[in-house]
């Protein structure tokens, strides 16, 4: 006779020793006691994306790695485009996390467009066991706030094995106790610490890294030692082919386009690209999606100051690259007829022109805002007397407070009209000296001062050039006569 | 499928209920026998598939030669069918385990002639478990042939035989006579014994994860730099390997021995606190305890039974203890271990061991016993060690003991203080345990049914102890129990 009774009372009670251990573990996840969140732009960029104002909607939501975050630029694109850009991605995510992140985007935001970066679309897939590959993955899963979406992500992401690592934040750090205890009885006496906010008041996802260009030293490596890179060795995974069809689903189901952008790599870093782009040509031209591929921009990728000082395989775009690509997308989104857009910049939403006005990129594209609280002195009817080149025509001179209340200093910008510097190497060669009049407060007398401006390269657009200088706080009374000198 | 892997517990449970609710009935043995089959090929194809083919292989040839041999009467066809079933698992670990070595030894004796054979080497994983399934299964025809047993007739009972999930991997390597009768019996529900063998799995893995993982952190950091290790630092790292070894392989044996008696199959015994042995042959008689009886019945036995063998003594040692260190890794550090645990027996037991004995009680047993431990735990690094010069190295720094210079900090490595100290704590507790036990073996009982406390409530703190005090995670890479790669 089988005893089913005394069967089922066994397994009852290993279900109820099971579910002590569950809830103990989740009262510690909810103390807090074994987290270590902190200052980190992933978490930053979900912290930002909850918290954005309501009146911004997100326009351009882009996907993708680090290559993402450091090579696209946000805020111009938003500039560029009239759209929100928002640039969702995470270190060495693949497309199976950036399909999941989208799913939790959707509930927050309607994009028109999503813009899906390819370098994550490798011959890596989720659940294999390169420890940093995986550490990245936790990241960008702790990140993530909505559990409904994350429980049915994790079959997805994770082995079986590592499924309570990703969903504890006390099974992935109980080694806090051997190695941090002294951060452990702070979070027990003071309590979990939370996500520090960005810096920036409107935070767009960009995460800045790589302020300088491919040097000498590096370029010699190249000589020496070739290309780093093999396109006959890429390939798409299986599974990077399957999320893009999905990521394409969700965009059919959700009703905005979806579009790919290869960021590039130098030239020399790259042999037989053109396998590559055979690669992934193989899977997005069937899902008829717009490609934008830069890697096959022969003026890109042949400028060294352009990308990160490495010939290491994960070569990223450098800070001057990173607005150069986004000036690319800009136009590229623009010129393509097929997308009709609602276009918040360029149909004159004021709340949108409020947020972005002193933002990267916007007084390229935009005029400075008539009624901007920040705007000490403006001038729009220019013309000068003793200008030394008589083509250049200004469009705007503006003097900002800083946003900064503790800083006592002023933004100086001159939008000028593109030019001719006649057999100078362009704008970047000269300094634009400015003489402007303002207030001496001790005195009540108007004094003249001349400022220096220099050519902000990154925030310039095709139709505008931008000076820029910051200069000491005064009252700024008028500008009196500008002129260019070679640098 | 690792048994300190979260898949090894959501596999147990799943088998667990389909066991008991479904398939463990007395008009079902059959089938039961069928889905233990089922569910053990699954645990073994878990990890690599392909190699389930050499499992039934192995299983094939021994179930066809065993009832062959039991069929028979003719000496000289039981004989062949006994060779065929040798030559097969044989030939499958000389293949798959040994081929390179011999190879790589070939080589070398060869390079000094000018020529080279490297060309052959093989470039093949070594199948998890070989060395534990092929014995299992040979002892079944050489039981058959010695008359110990009786072939068994049905197929789906033996192929479960050998594959028996909870030990297939590492152990105990059972004898077909002990285990293969309970494939044939309906096995009722003990509740105590189910809860008993779900303890012994949790204290299993709390062993495992909690104690043996710790130590491996400290004993890798130290073989991988042997240039570093000083006298303190070289004794702790040979103190804590013998500890690892002996908890991480006994811990594998606990969680086999316990998955198994939740399933009411009744496992051997593979350890008896080695770590507490009086002499060598007490030693060899606590450690490993299915490979040494299995070495002892198939070849220390037929080799004493030739004609002259038991004249022959010490040479029949030497290769008993020769196979065990083969056994157990195909390099020739291992098979130098082996004979020095061999040299040992020989040497020591009837020598230094003998005339301890003669001291008063209890001060001959601790003599004992920390002479035998002191040697053990020497020839270990041999075991550790992945060459004789990396051996040679940690040897040497035992004696490196110039205390002016030495860096107390130094001989954490790379553990940190807490650490450091807790990993001490933790194998001075197991071992006054087993002291406690040995002493007074009715202790026994009232460690496993918890010290007292309600056993749920133990159960409870080692999980918990398992989850927040473990070494598992992202930074520790290697967690395979050490006795896999043999």
């Amino acid at each position: 006779m089988i005893e089913y009774q005394k069967i089922s009372k066994f397994f009852l009670q290993v279900a109820f020793g099971l579910s002590c251990i569950i809830a103990t573990i989740l009262w510690l996840d909810n103390r807090g006691v074994y987290d270590e969140k902190d200052a980190d732009h992933v978490e930053q960029r979900w912290e930002s994306l909850y918290n954005l104002p309501d009146s911004l909607e997100i326009d351009i939501l882009i996907l993708g790695n680090s290559h993402a975050f450091t090579g696209i630029v946000p805020k111009l694109l938003s500039a560029g485009t009239g759209m929100t850009s928002f640039v969702l991605a995470n270190n060495g995510t693949i497309l199976c996390d950036s399909y999941w992140s989208l799913r939790e985007a959707l509930e927050l935001c309607t994009p028109q467009l999503v813009l899906v970066e390819t370098t994550g679309m490798d011959m890596q897939e989720s659940k294999h066991d390169e420890s940093s590959f995986f550490v990245n993955q936790l990241r960008a899963f702790h990140a993530r706030r909505n559990w409904r979406l994350k429980l049915q992500s994790t079959t997805d992401l994770f082995n079986m094995d590592d499924w309570a690592t990703a969903l504890s934040p006390t099974v992935q750090n109980h080694h806090l106790f051997w190695t941090d205890p002294e951060r452990m009885q702070t979070n027990i006496y003071r309590g979990a610490p939370a996500c520090l906010p960005h810096n920036e008041k409107l935070y767009l996802g960009r995460y800045s890294r790589f302020s300088s260009g491919l040097n000498d030293s590096t370029l010699a490596v190249y000589e020496r030692q070739g290309a780093t890179l093999d396109g006959y060795d890429y390939g798409v995974s299986q599974e990077s082919a399957k999320y893009a069809q999905r990521i394409m689903e969700l965009g059919r189901e959700n009703g905005f386009e979806v579009a790919f952008v290869s960021t590039p790599m130098f030239k020399k870093h790259w042999k037989n690209v053109e396998q590559r782009n055979l690669s992934l040509a193989a899977v997005i031209d069937p899902l008829e999606a717009e490609w934008l591929n830069l890697q096959s921009d022969n003026l890109l990728v042949r400028r060294p100051a352009l990308y990160q000082n490495t010939t290491s395989r994960n070569q990223h775009l450098s800070v001057l690259g990173a607005f150069e690509v986004t000036h690319k997308l800009i136009r590229w989104i623009n010129e393509n007829e097929t997308w009709k857009f609602n276009r918040p910049g360029w149909n004159g939403d004021v709340l949108w022109h409020k947020l972005f006005s002193r933002e990267d990129g916007y007084l390229s594209f935009f005029p400075s805002l008539n009624n901007h609280p920040g705007t000490i002195f403006r001038s729009r009817k220019i013309a000068f007397r003793r200008n030394t080149l008589p083509d250049v025509k200004f469009s705007e001179i503006i003097f900002f407070k800083d946003e900064n209340p503790l800083r006592s200093s002023i933004d100086c910008f001159a939008k000028v009209y593109p030019t001719v510097f006649g057999n100078q190497k362009g704008p970047q060669s000269h300094v634009l000296r400015l003489n402007y009049s303002f207030l001496e407060q001790k005195t009540g007398e108007t004094k003249n001062k001349v400022a220096r401006l220099y050519f902000e390269r990154n925030a310039s657009s095709d139709s505008i050039w931008l000076y820029r200088s910051v200069l000491d706080k005064v009252k700024v009374t008028g500008v009196i006569n500008a002129d260019f000198r070679a640098q | 499928m690792h048994f300190n892997s979260i898949t090894f517990g959501v596999f147990l449970t799943g088998v667990m209920l389909l066991f008991w609710f479904i398939f463990n009935h007395p008009r079902r043995i059959a089938l039961r026998n069928l889905f233990l089959l089922a569910v053990s090929y699954l645990f073994y194809g878990w990890w690599d598939w392909r190699f389930l083919i050499l499992i039934v292989a192995s299983s094939a040839i021994d179930f066809v030669a065993g009832n062959r041999i039991g069929a028979s009467t003719d000496r000289k066809k039981r004989l062949a069918w006994l060779w065929v079933s040798i030559a097969a698992n044989l030939g499958m670990l000389a293949v798959f385990k040994y081929f390179n070595f011999f190879l790589d030894s070939a080589d070398v004796l060869l390079g000094a002639m000018g020529s080279s054979v490297m060309d052959l080497r093989l470039d093949w994983i070594l199948p998890v478990g070989i060395s534990f399934y092929t014995f299992q299964t040979l002892s079944y025809s050489l039981d058959i042939y010695g008359g110990r047993m009786k072939p068994v007739k049905d197929p789906v009972a033996f192929f479960a035989f050998v594959a028996f999930f909870p030990q297939l991997v590492a152990g105990p390597i059972e004898r077909a006579r002990d285990l293969l009768p309970q494939f044939s019996k309906f096995h009722a529900f003990d509740s105590k014994a189910v809860k008993s063998g779900l303890m012994l799995v949790v204290w299993g893995i709390f062993k495992k994860v909690v104690i043996a993982d710790r130590l491996a952190l400290y004993v890798n950091d130290a073989y991988a730099n042997p240039d570093v290790l000083v006298g303190p630092s070289a004794m702790a790292a040979v103190v804590f390997f013998t500890f690892q070894l002996y908890i991480d392989f006994s811990s594998y044996s606990e969680i086999a021995i316990g998955s198994a008696r939740m399933m009411g199959f009744r496992l051997s015994t593979n350890f008896r606190r080695p770590l507490i042995a009086g002499s060598f042959q007490d030693l060899w008689a606590r450690w490993h305890i299915s490979l040494t009886t299995w070495f002892r019945d198939y070849v220390f036995r037929p080799l004493r039974n030739l004609p002259g063998g038991r004249n022959r003594r010490v040479m029949n040692v030497l290769i008993v203890f020769f196979l065990t260190g083969l056994w157990h890794g195909a390099d020739w550090t291992f098979v130098i271990w082996g004979v020095i645990n061999g040299l040992y027996l020989l040497l020591f037991d009837t020598t230094i061991i003998r005339y301890m004995r003669k001291i008063p009680a209890p001060f001959s047993r601790i003599m004992r016993t920390m002479f035998t431990t002191v040697f053990m735990v020497t020839a270990l690094i041999l075991f550790r060690a992945p060459d004789m010069a990396v051996a040679g190295e940690v040897f040497m720094a035992l004696f490196d003991w110039d205390l002016a210079q030495l860096d107390v900090n130094s001989v954490r490595l790379g553990m940190v203080e807490i650490e450091w100290w807790m990993s001490w704590m933790l194998i001075v507790g197991l071992y006054s345990m087993e002291c406690m036990v040995e002493a007074n073996p009715s202790l026994e009982s009232f460690f496993s049914q918890g010290i007292g406390l309600n056993r749920w409530l133990v159960t409870w703190v080692l999980a918990m102890a398992i989850i927040l005090l473990g070494s598992y995670g992202l930074n520790v890479l290697d967690q395979e129990f050490i006795y896999f790669q043999f």
